[in-house]
């Protein structure tokens, strides 16, 4: 699981990142890598069966918090 | 990048592709047991006003998005944070619906593929085609839609020769209150998920009409539903249809004409996948385009492979399963009532304001 | 551009040198005659006729250009220099120019015209005296047609353009010379009927081969390579043809043709998806048999990439799907099989793609032979020697006799063919269906010279179907493609006024 998310990670990085990086716009760069590396993280965490807290009970109980449920 | 644009019919279909896309297999809610139609008709005028708004803000700033609209009316740290708020919204729904694509496919058939690479699958193609452009996207649903169109009238067609009419009693058993519950989730799941389209339909060719892809956008989206609704009623009646988390797939699966052809639920999921896949891509374009705004930079298209990745592995934990995902949707319709209905009434408001007194001022000047 | 050729050794008045010059140019090529002759009442009038033998017409060279110089008198006067003389009042040729440019002189020469040096001048004539052998024009084996004109191109350009000239005789027919390829010097025609072509298409194409330096140009291939617009997908964007009738159908639709010399494979663009669906039968014959061939095709193209993919799907993930008879004698046939569909499909598309390639490579007397190899050794004895199963092999021999329907479309539909199979051993019919989103993702998306690939089948234009998934009558066809012919619509002056009307 872990390889074929780091095979599609390193694909991407090969044939969509690498002409942005020429691109030489520094912005788009920083802002390209760290949403990707966010990403890559967080797919590596699961990969290895950690529970990561999802942001939808986080919501509910917001909802729930203002009393309209 | 020379300027980008689709026709109002592209624009048309897929805003329809886009309200059938996910409601088409997880079907609208049951909270008016038997009476859920009348719920479906009861939210398509609800959203009738509430999408003509949207429609407006589109009109009111011919050309330009709604993130945009946003940073001209509220200046820039203001419009940043809501366009962020936008972002959030794009982005979770895209999420929403790459998960319900891979739980889809998951519980019918592909129980072995794990879902990660189902919802790469759809991810890449999303990105595919809305780097490509807009244009891409919006020709592509237009030939997607004629196959759906094809598929749905057959289906419901056959549905109809299944239908058991004594399904549909007792009529308001339970009173008018359920209905309106119901409709108020068909309105907020799928109808007003169109705020989206305030980001997509400023590509519209100069001089089309966006109250008129919003206004037959929502009828014929929303017959649709209705017919898609009163064939799972039909055909299933309703204590079955409240036990299936994909009743539009059970009630195709028991069709059959003759011996020969037979199971046609497998059209069911090819339509299922053409439109995720037109709202996944619109979803993408959106939170795209918004982060691209929202950090000053013009080709969102840069973007979109990190935002993709980062799509799927949300998705992948957002629900700790799918019985969650069934049960968000009652959380869905409060969480959704800032994006669908204060922040569009707020822009719209202000919009509106701004453009009268700058106007004004411009009179003035003269 | 040639090496040795300063400011120093040049042209000069002197015979001798300028032999000399010639002879160390072309030295080592002994294909190159150098005659030298005087006339009979003047022999200090001395000329040399140099030609490349085996290109040039000896006739020409004996009687229009020797003879009248040998046998008649010269006069000379002070006015008119003898190399005037020549060319106006002594060689009989229709086409003869003076120069002095080294490069026209050796360009002359190779070309197979005849380079005339006289003592004293320091200009050259050339006189055309170009044949060489070239094909009869017979009918392309590649685009067979049962009806209609039987002529193809040949590998002489002038040959090819004189059969388009004698099917379009207007005087908007415009033909552009240009020549490419620094070593091959290959001359090119772009060929376009002057209104109907697309202005901004022909400047494009014109910066296009503007930037092509290989230096050799032996095929249409060699620039459609260049001038493609998505040079990496599997499907063209530049079309190819060796029919003049054709190419005449594609200019009058406002189309651009290149005709390259040394080839009968003609250019024509912009290309669009459904062309590979139309042939030039389809408009020979009678618009019902050809609109109900053109939709087979179109299924059969369908077919040809999806049919092993889609039957891996039904049996491997969806057998529900499949009626029970007939899953019943599938899976029978299947018993005794080792290897899994996926295997058996991917081997078998193998060998009949080897057989078809072996059937192109090979002398034609081979053919029968081949044929009975695959049809009982291969096919017969492979079933009943349960290495594959029969259904399997119906699937992938249909695939490929459909795929025959398309001979420009086969290296393109055997690679979607595996990428859809792969597809659907993934993920079953859905992983088929992604697949073909994704085709059709990249169809959406290539251009051909501006021109959106698909169109007009993404527009749905009542208009701009009549000639694609049906060929409607010729009555019917009033306008031309919008897509391409947008500056003169009306095919048809019948005198309709609603026509014109429509067209506001």
């Amino acid at each position: 699981m872990i390889l074929i998310m780091t095979l599609v990670y390193g694909l991407f990085l090969l044939l969509d990142f690498i002409p942005i990086y020429r691109g030489k716009n520094r912005k788009i760069t920083w802002l390209y890598l760290s949403l990707f590396i966010l990403s890559y993280s967080m797919t590596v965490l699961i990969g290895f069966g950690v529970n990561l807290p999802s942001p939808a009970p986080l919501i509910k109980s917001i909802i729930t918090s203002l009393g309209i449920f | 990048m020379p300027k980008e644009f689709i026709t109002e019919r592209q624009g048309l279909n897929m805003m329809v592709l886009f309200i059938i896309g996910s409601t088409l297999v997880v079907g609208v809610t049951d909270a008016a047991k038997q009476d859920s139609w009348l719920s479906v008709i009861l939210a398509i005028i609800m959203a009738l006003p509430m999408l003509m708004l949207y429609a407006r803000i589109v009109h009111l700033f011919p050309g330009q998005d709604i993130f945009m609209v946003i940073h001209r009316v509220f200046g820039r740290i203001v419009g940043k944070v809501l366009s962020l708020f936008f972002v959030w919204y794009a982005f979770h729904l895209g999420v929403l619906v790459i998960r319900n694509f891979s739980e889809f496919l998951s519980e019918i058939s592909l129980t072995e593929t794990p879902q990660y690479l189902i919802q790469l699958v759809v991810v890449i193609l999303g990105v595919w085609m809305v780097k490509g452009s807009i244009e891409v996207l919006g020709r592509w649903t237009s030939f997607v839609f004629n196959i759906v169109l094809v598929i749905i009238i057959g289906i419901c067609l056959m549905a109809f020769t299944e239908t058991n009419f004594a399904n549909f009693t007792p009529m308001l058993y339970g009173g008018f209150r359920p209905v309106i519950d119901g409709a108020y989730s068909i309105f907020s799941f799928p109808l007003a998920e169109t705020i989206i389209f305030t980001a997509v339909l400023s590509f519209l060719k100069p001089g089309a009409n966006s109250y008129k892809v919003y206004n037959r956008g929502l009828w014929i989206g929303g017959g649709i539903l209705l017919a898609i609704t009163l064939g799972n009623i039909g055909v299933l009646g309703y204590p079955f249809l409240s036990t299936q988390y994909y009743p539009s797939y059970i009630t195709v699966s028991l069709i059959d004409l003759g011996t020969f052809f037979r199971r046609f639920e497998i059209l069911v999921a090819v339509v299922f996948l053409l439109c995720g896949l037109v709202k996944v891509s619109i979803c993408l374009f959106c939170t795209a385009n918004g982060l691209a705004k929202i950090f000053n930079t013009h080709d969102y298209r840069v973007l979109l492979a990190p935002v993709a990745l980062l799509n799927v592995s949300l998705a992948l934990f957002i629900y700790p399963s799918m019985q969650a995902m069934f049960e968000w949707v009652n959380v869905y319709r409060y969480y959704a009532i800032p994006f669908q209905i204060l922040l569009p009434l707020l822009i719209w408001i202000c919009a509106e304001a701004k453009l009268r007194l700058s106007k004004t001022g411009a009179i003035e000047k003269d | 551009m040639y090496k040795g050729f300063s400011e120093e050794n040049n042209w000069t008045e002197s015979l001798q040198q300028n032999e000399a010059l010639l002879r160390e140019l072309f030295k080592n090529d002994d294909t190159i005659i150098y005659r030298h002759f005087e006339n009979q009442f003047n022999s200090d009038l001395k000329f040399a006729a140099i030609f490349s033998s085996g290109i040039v017409n000896n006739e020409i060279i004996n009687e229009n250009i020797i003879l009248p110089i040998v046998a008649n008198n010269i006069r000379l006067t002070d006015k008119v220099k003898l190399i005037d003389v020549l060319k106006n009042q002594i060689i009989i040729s229709n086409d003869i120019t003076k120069t002095r440019e080294l490069d026209n002189i050796i360009q002359a020469i190779l070309n197979g015209n005849t380079v005339l040096l006289h003592d004293g001048a320091s200009e050259a004539l050339i006189i055309n005296s170009k044949d060489w052998p070239t094909r009869v024009i017979s009918e392309p084996e590649n685009e067979k047609g049962s009806l209609g004109p039987r002529e193809g191109f040949t590998e002489s350009l002038l040959i090819n353009l004189a059969m388009v000239k004698r099917k379009l005789k207007t005087h908007e027919l415009k033909f552009k010379f240009r020549v490419l390829g620094s070593r091959s010097q290959t001359k090119i025609c772009i060929c376009y009927i002057e209104g109907l072509a697309n202005e901004a298409i022909l400047a494009e194409l014109e910066t296009r081969l503007d930037k092509i330096h290989l230096d050799g140009i032996l095929d249409a291939n060699y620039i459609v390579e260049f001038i493609k617009d998505a040079p990496l997908s599997l499907f063209k964007t530049v079309g190819n043809t060796e029919r003049p009738d054709v190419v005449a159908g594609k200019l009058l639709e406002g189309r651009i043709a290149l005709i390259l010399d040394g080839t009968p494979v003609a250019i024509t663009l912009p290309y669009l998806f459904v062309e590979y669906f139309q042939t030039n039968d389809d408009y020979y014959n009678s618009f019902f048999i050809a609109s109900i061939t053109r939709i087979i095709r179109l299924f059969s193209f369908i077919l040809t990439i999806s049919a092993p993919a889609v039957f891996l799907a039904l049996t491997a993930f969806h057998q529900e799907i499949i009626p029970e008879p007939l899953l019943l004698s599938i899976s029978l046939s299947r018993q005794r099989v080792p290897f899994p569909t996926i295997i058996e499909a991917l081997i078998l598309g193998l060998v009949f793609e080897s057989m078809r390639e072996a059937g192109v490579r090979a002398s034609s007397n081979i053919g029968t032979s081949l044929s009975i190899v695959g049809a009982l050794i291969l096919g017969q004895a492979a079933v009943d020697a349960h290495f594959f199963s029969a259904p399997m092999l119906i699937i992938v021999g249909f695939t490929v006799v459909a795929g025959l329907m398309f001979p420009k479309l086969s290296g393109a539909s055997m690679i979607l063919r595996l990428i859809l199979l792969f597809f659907a051993a993934l993920m079953g019919i859905y992983g088929y269906i992604f697949a073909l989103s994704g085709l059709f993702i990249h169809l959406f998306q290539i251009r051909s010279f501006g021109v959106p690939y698909m169109s007009p089948l993404n527009s749905l234009n009542f208009q701009d179907l009549k000639d694609t998934i049906i060929r409607a009558p010729w009555w019917y066809m009033e306008y031309r493609p919008k897509f391409i012919g947008a500056l003169n619509r009306i095919r048809q002056s019948n005198g309709d006024r609603k026509l014109e009307k429509k067209l506001r």
